[in-house]
C-alpha cells in the first residue's frame, strides 16, 4: 500500500471537566489514504473531537497525546501556530454542518471564496475572482454570477453547502473533513451535495473523512467505516461489509434504526454494555 | 374506517402568513387509536398544520374537529385536556428552571385534577422513568430522558389525541428507537390517536398506518404504510422522496 | 449534609432546590474577587446595623475648638470643619447609603420587571403603550428631576430616592422585556400555554424565573452607580439635609479644605469608592454564577 495520507496511533484527548478530567478520545488508531472514510457515532462518541484534534482546533485546555499523528509527512503533534496555518485550510480542509452558521453573514459569497483563495495563494483580485467562478461551476451551481454577489442568507441551504465546499476546496487540499455535511439539508438535496463531494474528491484524488450519525448513509457513500463509541473505535470495516459487522454496538445500531421496506412490530433497543468502553 | 370513530377531522385547512400561503387546502382524517403521518421536507408546511390545529398558527378551515367537537374557532381548557403536543427539541420543550415534579404537576393544577401525587408517579413509570427522576432538573437529564418528561407532561391529563412534531429528530438513533417504542406502546395501551410529523420516511413508515406526503403547503399524496414499504407511490415527488431516503446513490455523471 | 444536597435523585422539591442553591454558592465562592465584593457589601450592612456601637462619638456633636484635626488616636479619621468626628459620621453615613440602595432596589426591581414582562408577553398595543411610557421616564435627566422634586418638596433622602428610582426603572423594564421576547416563542412556553395556563400563571411561574437572574445581576451592578448618584445629589445639597451624615454631603463640606485638611473630603470619598467597587465586583461574580450561558 502507498504511504498513508493520515496516520493516527494511540490518540488520546482529555478535557478538564467540572467533575474532573474527561477522557474524550481513548487510544484511537487508524490510517487512511486517498479514500473515503466514514466515522460514525452517536453524541458523545468523540467523532467531532477527533476531527478537531487532527486540525489542531481543540481548546488550549485540552490535552492531546499520540504515539503518532502524521499527515502527508508532517508530524501534527509538534506544529507551531504559523505551521498550523500552513496546514489548516491549505492541506486539510473542513466542511461543517450548517452553512447558516459556517458562512460569514456580512460578507458576500464571492468575497468569502476569494478570501479563502487569497489566504493561501499570492494572487491578484482578477485571478482570485476567476478561480472562484471556476469553483462555483465545479460544485455545479447553475447561476454563479448571482450566487457570487449574494449574501449567505439569500441562498438556500443546499446552495450554501456547495459554496462551503467550493471555499474549502479552492486551495486544493489533500484531505477534506466533512462533519455532518448533509444533516441540516433536506433529503432530496442531500444526494446532490454528496455527488458534488464525491466528484471533487475523486477528481483531485483527495482523502475524505465523512463524519455522521447516519450509519446507512455512510455505508452507501464511503469506502471504509469506523464506528466510535465513547471515545473508542469499536469497529472498522469496509462499507460493503457492514452487514457482516461483528461488534455488538454496530449490530445494535444497525438493528435499532427503522428502515423503509422492513416492517417490525417493535424496534430493537440498544443494550449498552460497560465492556464496550474498555 | 367508521365515521363515528373519527378522532381528528380536518377539511380544507389554509394557513396564511400575510402574503405567504404556508398551508393550502389540507384535509385528512384520523381514526381512534390510529397513527397518521405527515411527511415532508422543510417548508412543506407539515409543522404548520399541527400548529394550526393547536391554535398557534392563523388557520382557516371548512372543518376542524376533534372527537366530533369543532375546534375551528376556540380552544378552551377542555380542548387542552383532550389534545396535547410533543415538540421536537427536547432541550427547549421543558422549562429549564423547573424540576420534573413541577413540570408534571402544573397541568394537573391548571385543570384541577386531584390525586396529583399518584398521577405523577404513575405517569413517570409509564414513560420509563422511575421515581428517582421526580425532583431532577432538566439540565440533569439526557436528551432521551427530557423527551420522556415531555411525553409524560403531554399524557398526564389523559388526552385522546397527541400531536407529535418530529419527536425523535433531535435524538440519537439508539435513543430514538426507545422513544418510538414507548410512543407506540402508549398508543396501543391507551387507544390514543396520533398525528405525527416527520421528515424521516422510515420513522413514519414504522409508526403510522396511514400517511400524507406534503410539498410546499399541499398534500401531494395520501398512502398506507404497506404502499410506502412496497414503494408504490403515484406521484413523482413521493417517488423522489422515497428514493432519496434510501441513502446515497451515485448518478452516472452526465458530462 | 453535603451528600444530601448533592444527591443524584432528590426526594423532595426542597431538597432539589437547596441542592441547586448549594451548587450556585459553591460556584460563587470559587472566585476570590466575588468573595471580596461580598465582604465589602457585608461590611456596609454591618456598619449600618451597628452604627451606634461602632461610632466612637456623636456624629452631630460639634466642637469648634477641635476643627480640622488630622487623624489621631482620639479621632480615627480626624475632624471636619465643625469639629465633628469623621469616623462616626462615615459610620452613620453608611445607614443613609444603605437606605437609599435598598429603597431604590425595592422599587425599581419589581416595577421594572413587572412592566417589562407584561409588555413583552402581551405584545401589540399593550407593549407599545408601556414602552412609550418607559421611554418618557427614560428621557428625564436624573439631576434635573431631583432638582424639580426638591423645589417642590424640601431636600431629603426620600426625594433623592424617588428621583433615582423614577429614572432607573426603565432600564429594568427594557431588560425584562428583551428577555421575555426571547423566551416568548420557545417551545416550553408554548407547551404550558397549550396546557391551558392563564397569562398570569405563565408570567409569574414561567417567565419571571427566567428573567430574575438578569434583573438581580443588573440591580447589583447598578447599585454601584446609585451610590455615586446619591453621593452626587448629596454633594449638590439635594439629598439628606444637614446635619445628617451623608457621604456626598461630607465631600461637599470638605471641598474647601481639600489642600490642607485632605481627610475631610477624601475619607468619605474613599468610602463611596470602596462600596461602589464592592457592588461592582459582587455583581460581576453573581453574573458569572447566574449567567445561563455558562451552565
Amino acid at each position: 500500500m502507498h504511504k498513508p495520507l493520515l496516520s493516527l496511533r494511540n490518540l488520546n484527548v482529555t478535557f478538564e471537566g467540572p467533575r474532573g478530567p474527561v477522557h474524550a478520545i481513548r487510544d484511537v488508531s487508524w490510517s487512511m489514504g486517498a479514500e473515503k472514510v466514514g466515522i460514525v457515532g452517536e453524541s458523545g462518541s468523540g467523532k467531532t473531537i477527533s476531527s478537531r484534534a487532527i486540525l489542531g482546533l481543540l481548546p488550549a485546555s485540552a490535552q492531546v497525546a499520540a504515539d503518532q499523528m502524521e499527515f502527508d509527512g508532517v508530524d501534527l503533534r509538534t506544529l507551531t501556530g504559523s505551521q498550523w496555518r500552513e496546514v489548516r485550510g491549505r492541506r486539510i480542509s473542513m466542511v461543517m454542518q450548517d452553512p447558516r452558521y459556517s458562512l460569514n453573514p456580512v460578507m458576500t459569497v464571492g468575497a468569502q471564496i476569494m478570501e479563502a483563495y487569497q489566504t493561501h495563494h499570492r494572487a491578484s483580485r482578477q485571478e482570485a475572482r476567476a478561480r472562484s467562478f471556476e469553483m462555483l461551476e465545479a460544485v455545479r451551481i447553475k447561476d454563479p454570477e448571482r450566487v457570487f454577489g449574494a449574501y449567505p442568507h439569500e441562498i438556500s441551504g443546499g446552495m450554501g453547502q456547495r459554496v462551503m465546499i467550493a471555499m474549502m476546496l479552492i486551495p486544493e487540499p489533500r484531505l477534506l473533513i466533512a462533519d455532518e455535511p448533509t444533516s441540516a439539508l433536506d433529503v432530496t438535496v442531500q444526494n446532490k451535495i454528496l455527488e458534488v463531494i464525491d466528484d471533487m474528491v475523486s477528481r483531485h484524488r483527495m482523502g475524505l473523512i465523512f463524519i455522521s450519525h447516519d450509519l446507512d448513509l455512510v455505508s452507501t457513500f464511503c469506502d471504509r467505516i469506523l464506528i466510535m463509541y465513547r471515545g473508542r473505535i469499536v469497529e472498522e470495516c469496509r462499507a460493503d461489509r457492514l452487514h457482516a459487522a461483528e461488534h455488538p454496538y454496530t449490530r445494535g445500531l444497525l438493528a435499532c434504526a427503522p428502515r423503509l421496506g422492513e416492517r417490525r412490530e417493535r424496534l430493537a433497543v440498544l443494550d449498552r454494555q460497560e465492556a464496550w468502553e474498555r | 374506517m367508521n365515521n363515528t370513530d373519527t378522532m381528528v377531522d380536518v377539511a380544507n385547512l389554509d394557513v396564511r402568513y400575510g402574503a405567504f400561503h404556508a398551508v393550502q387546502d389540507v384535509s385528512f382524517r384520523v381514526g381512534r387509536g390510529e397513527s397518521f403521518g405527515l411527511v415532508g421536507e422543510s417548508g412543506s408546511g407539515k409543522s404548520t398544520v399541527l400548529r394550526a390545529m393547536m391554535g398557534l398558527a392563523p388557520g382557516d378551515a371548512a372543518r376542524m374537529e376533534i372527537g366530533g367537537v369543532s375546534i375551528a374557532h376556540s380552544r378552551d381548557k377542555a380542548f387542552c385536556r383532550r389534545v396535547q403536543m410533543v415538540f421536537q427539541d427536547p432541550y427547549g420543550s421543558i422549562h429549564p428552571r423547573h424540576p420534573v415534579d413541577r413540570i408534571l404537576a402544573e397541568p394537573l393544577g391548571i385543570h384541577k385534577i386531584p390525586d396529583a401525587e399518584n398521577r405523577i408517579l404513575r405517569t413517570l413509570k409509564d414513560v420509563g422513568l422511575g421515581p428517582a427522576f421526580r425532583f431532577r432538573f432538566p439540565h440533569q437529564l439526557s436528551g432521551g430522558q427530557r423527551q420522556r418528561v415531555a411525553i409524560a407532561r403531554a399524557l398526564i391529563t389523559e388526552p385522546e389525541v397527541l400531536l407529535l412534531d418530529e419527536p425523535t429528530s433531535a435524538l440519537d438513533v439508539s435513543v430514538q428507537s426507545e422513544i418510538l417504542n414507548l410512543l407506540d406502546g402508549l398508543r396501543r395501551e391507551r387507544g390514543l390517536s396520533y398525528v405525527m410529523v416527520s421528515h424521516n420516511l422510515a420513522v413514519v413508515a414504522h409508526m403510522c398506518s396511514r400517511l400524507a406526503v406534503m410539498n410546499r403547503g399541499r398534500i401531494v399524496e395520501e398512502m398506507t404504510r404497506e404502499d410506502l414499504n412496497a414503494g408504490k407511490a403515484g406521484e413523482p415527488y413521493t417517488r423522489e422522496l422515497i428514493a432519496a431516503s434510501k441513502g446515497y446513490r451515485p448518478v452516472k455523471a452526465a458530462a | 449534609m453535603k451528600s444530601w444536597l448533592l444527591a443524584d435523585s432528590p426526594s423532595s422539591r426542597l431538597q432539589a432546590n437547596l441542592g441547586q442553591l448549594y451548587l450556585l454558592l459553591r460556584s460563587f465562592f470559587r472566585s476570590p474577587l466575588a468573595v471580596i465584593g461580598l465582604c465589602i457589601v457585608c461590611l456596609l450592612l454591618l456598619c449600618a446595623a451597628f452604627a451606634p456601637w461602632l461610632a466612637t462619638q456623636d456624629p452631630y456633636q460639634q466642637a469648634l475648638t477641635q476643627r480640622l484635626l488630622p487623624p489621631s488616636a482620639d479621632h480615627w479619621f480626624g475632624t471636619d470643619h465643625l469639629g465633628r468626628d469623621i469616623w462616626s459620621r462615615v459610620i452613620h453615613g453608611s445607614r443613609t447609603t444603605l437606605l437609599i440602595i435598598v429603597m431604590v432596589a425595592a422599587i425599581v426591581g419589581p416595577l421594572g420587571l413587572a412592566i417589562g414582562i407584561v409588555a413583552g408577553y402581551a405584545g401589540g398595543w399593550v407593549d407599545r403603550v408601556l414602552m412609550r411610557i418607559t421611554d418618557i421616564f427614560l428621557a428625564f435627566p436624573r439631576l434635573v428631576l431631583a432638582l424639580a422634586f426638591t423645589a417642590v418638596l424640601r431636600p431629603s433622602v426620600e426625594s433623592a430616592i424617588i428621583a433615582i428610582a423614577v429614572t432607573s426603572w426603565p432600564a429594568y423594564a427594557r431588560l425584562a422585556r428583551a428577555e421575555t421576547l426571547m423566551y416568548r416563542s420557545s417551545d416550553f412556553i408554548q407547551a404550558i400555554e397549550l396546557q391551558g395556563a392563564s397569562p398570569l400563571r405563565v408570567l409569574v411561574g414561567h417567565i419571571t424565573p427566567l428573567c430574575l437572574s438578569s434583573v438581580i445581576v443588573r440591580l447589583t451592578l447598578d447599585m454601584a452607580g446609585v451610590i455615586l448618584i446619591a453621593a452626587g445629589l448629596g454633594f449638590l445639597g439635594l439629598g439628606a439635609p444637614p446635619p445628617q451624615a451623608e457621604w456626598g454631603a461630607m465631600i461637599a463640606d470638605g471641598r474647601n479644605y481639600l489642600l490642607d485638611s485632605w481627610w475631610v473630603a477624601t475619607i468619605p470619598g474613599l468610602a463611596i469608592c470602596i462600596v461602589s467597587l464592592g457592588f461592582n465586583i459582587l455583581g460581576d461574580g453573581m453574573r458569572d454564577v447566574l449567567d445561563p450561558k455558562s451552565r
